[in-house]
């Protein structure tokens, strides 16, 4: 069991990345000017949890939908939502947007829009990895829509071929935009493609359970860091709302699922956890909320104050050698 | 300067193995380049001289070659990756334009560089068909970010390939399968580089300014050789990179004969030909002549068969041929 001070911190990170994605959502309503953005509500034990189990050092790549994960990995709010709001003062000066956010002061790499590179750009950081031999790994994060896709075999492939220190995430909320994965696939769990690699696959059964999580990270990246070579996790979990703000949700879930995940909140659930098991006070929580509420107000103000890259920043960083080619 | 005379594909090879030898933090990857020594021999003893963790065998796995390339370039390797030929780039097209070319971009210059080399044989007059004759590189060409070059001689082969090597940013080596075997002078000097971005006058003359890349300027060399025979000298231009693309000399030349022959080896429509129509046409309308002309294949796909084949790629009989049509237009 996690001691109290790591579930404190849990809960502070979930409330957090669960209001930073509420208040996203309120400003697409209210009309305000976003950029792309893929919100998490219902996911955020995945993010938060696995983060914790990962040294500085090792490389991460979360997927699109990441905000727990950024947030746990200690990225500084106002330059992301700078970038999500597509500021000059975004880490990418507002060109990429978050669903390709970098932070490389944090070893952080989105790896991008189209998804297949998710599984293959790791496979040659965790080269780097074995090759300098610190025990340092790198994380694949994915969703379970792009396990369809090719480079997941060629990347996972590789990688056991190699033995290389990756461990593959697939934070699995059962749907690609619209499609349920039980349907793409002929699968009920996708951990099982493990075993036609050669490595092993779990699956976290309740992966809102964010000491659950935390365990199964902890314990798969034992595994990785020891030279065993990847391994996949998968974290079963349920995404609230729709794909992305301008579509709800509501299409294509059954409606008896949505009901049980909902009464599965992370943050209920460990809330709750707190109160009965470690005797933690409303006041304790609603300290922590405030914390988080005044956070996220200052990273608004900041980043709505915040101008947008001007023209010549376009032409900026597509060569080293500043070749105009 | 010393030279040895060797082949396009030795010149390659002496290419990697000096660096490699220079830089520790040089690696090779693709299908067959470690023990077999390459699908076509290009890496030959290199997995035996450096061994299996810097001349790595991959799985025949374009798409993960390209993103694991990309993903050590990241950490500070510098990453050769084979992609045995350019047709198959076609499945590795994600990581190569969305990933390689844009990463740094998009990191808003946080990836301070990505330096890495993708080397694939193009060209077709090999009888190997509509899958492995395409030279698309051109398509390559359209994407800011990257760079593209295309070595005809030996000489070249090896000095722009070492300059791709340690250039700061990703390169798209272009290698004529059709000219591996082909040999000349190469120097032998280590530190020898060909400038990326720099054309190269392949055959002085005034009567017609003709340019190019790869096989297709080396048809255009013997065809120079030809005409010059008959007492017509053309001014043959290797461009030897599309992208940055040194059109300059092709200017200067046009300036003088007025008339510009484009020869390259993809169908007419669509390639770069059209792009250095534009451009040249851009910088002297008044002094041309006539409108810029070019000879390609036709629009079709290269066929394996050998009549047809023959048909439809260039030769020097069909560049002299077109020449002296437009000398005398």
């Amino acid at each position: 069991m996690a001691d109290l001070s790591i579930l404190l911190a849990f809960y502070e990170n979930m409330y957090k990345a669960r209001r930073f994605d509420e208040r996203l959502w309120d400003a697409y309503v209210d009309g305000k000017p976003l950029g792309m953005t893929h919100l998490g509500m219902g996911e955020e034990a995945c993010g938060t949890a696995t983060m914790m189990a990962f040294r500085p050092t090792d490389a991460v790549c979360p997927h699109h939908r990441s905000h727990p994960h950024l947030l746990m990995r200690g990225c500084d709010m106002n330059t992301m939502l700078s970038e999500t709001l597509l500021k000059s003062t975004g880490t990418c000066k507002g060109k990429a947007g978050e669903a390709h956010f970098v932070d490389v002061s944090k070893n952080l790499y989105v790896l991008g829009g189209t998804l297949g590179p998710c599984y293959t750009v790791p496979v040659g950081f965790a080269y780097h990895f074995k090759r300098e031999g610190k025990g340092n790994i790198a994380v694949a994060y994915s969703g379970d829509g792009s396990t369809c896709e090719g480079p997941f075999y060629e990347g996972v492939n590789m990688a056991a071929a190699f033995k290389l220190p990756v461990l593959f995430i697939i934070q699995n909320n059962f749907f690609a935009i619209s499609e349920d994965f039980r349907k793409m696939t002929g699968l009920q769990r996708l951990s099982t493609r493990a075993s036609g690699f050669g490595i092993p696959g779990v699956t976290v059964e309740n992966g809102n359970d964010v000491e659950a999580v935390y365990d199964a990270a902890v314990k798969a990246v034992e595994y990785v860091r020891a030279g065993n070579g990847p391994m996949i996790l998968e974290v079963m979990t349920w995404r609230q709302r729709g794909h992305a703000v301008n579509e709800p949700g509501t299409k294509y879930k059954d409606p008896k699922e949505q009901e049980f995940w909902m009464k599965r909140d992370p943050i209920n659930l460990l809330s709750t956890k707190l109160k009965e098991q470690y005797g933690v006070g409303d006041e304790q929580l609603k300290a922590i909320e405030d914390k988080c509420e005044q956070e996220i107000d200052e990273a608004w103000a900041f980043a709505e104050a915040a101008p947008y890259s001007q023209p010549e920043v376009a032409m900026k960083d597509i060569y080293w050698s500043a070749n105009k080619a | 300067m010393e030279t040895k005379k060797m082949t396009y594909m030795q010149a390659l090879r002496m290419a990697m193995d000096e660096e490699m030898a220079r830089d520790d933090k040089v690696i090779l990857l693709g299908q067959d380049v470690g023990i077999l020594g390459g699908a076509y021999g290009v890496t030959g003893d290199l997995y035996h001289k450096y061994g299996p963790d810097r001349v790595i065998d991959s799985p025949l796995a374009e798409n993960a070659i390209v993103g694991f390339g990309i993903g050590a370039a990241m950490y500070g390797w510098k990453p050769i990756m084979e992609i045995m030929k350019m047709d198959f780039s076609m499945v590795a097209l994600d990581p190569i334009v969305n990933h390689l070319a844009k990463y740094r971009y998009m990191s808003g210059g946080q990836v301070g560089h990505m330096q890495a080399v993708v080397r694939t044989a193009i060209g077709g007059g090999t009888r190997s068909g509509p899958h492995h004759s395409q030279s698309i590189y051109h398509l390559f060409a359209g994407f800011p970010g990257l760079k593209v070059v295309c070595a005809s001689t030996p000489e070249d082969a090896k000095g722009l390939l070492k300059a791709a090597i340690r250039d700061k940013d990703p390169v798209f080596f272009c290698e004529e399968s059709a000219a591996y075997r082909i040999k000349g002078e190469v120097p032998l000097d280590p530190d020898f580089i060909v400038p990326i971005g720099k054309s190269r006058t392949a055959h002085e003359g005034d009567a017609l300014t003709v340019c190019g890349f790869g096989t297709a300027v080396l048809k255009a060399t013997k065809a120079a050789g030809m005409l010059a025979d008959e007492g017509i000298d053309i001014n043959l231009i290797d461009l030897r990179s599309l992208r940055p693309l040194d059109l300059d000399p092709v200017v200067d030349s046009v300036k003088k004969t007025g008339k510009l022959l484009i020869v390259d080896e993809f169908t007419e429509t669509y390639g770069i030909t059209g792009e250095i129509a534009f451009q040249v046409t851009q910088a002297c309308f008044k002094d041309l002549k006539m409108p810029v002309q070019r000879l390609t294949l036709p629009d079709t796909i290269i066929p394996a068969g050998p009549v047809m084949e023959d048909w439809v790629m260039l030769s020097p009989d069909k560049i002299a041929a077109k020449v002296k049509e437009l000398i005398n237009a």
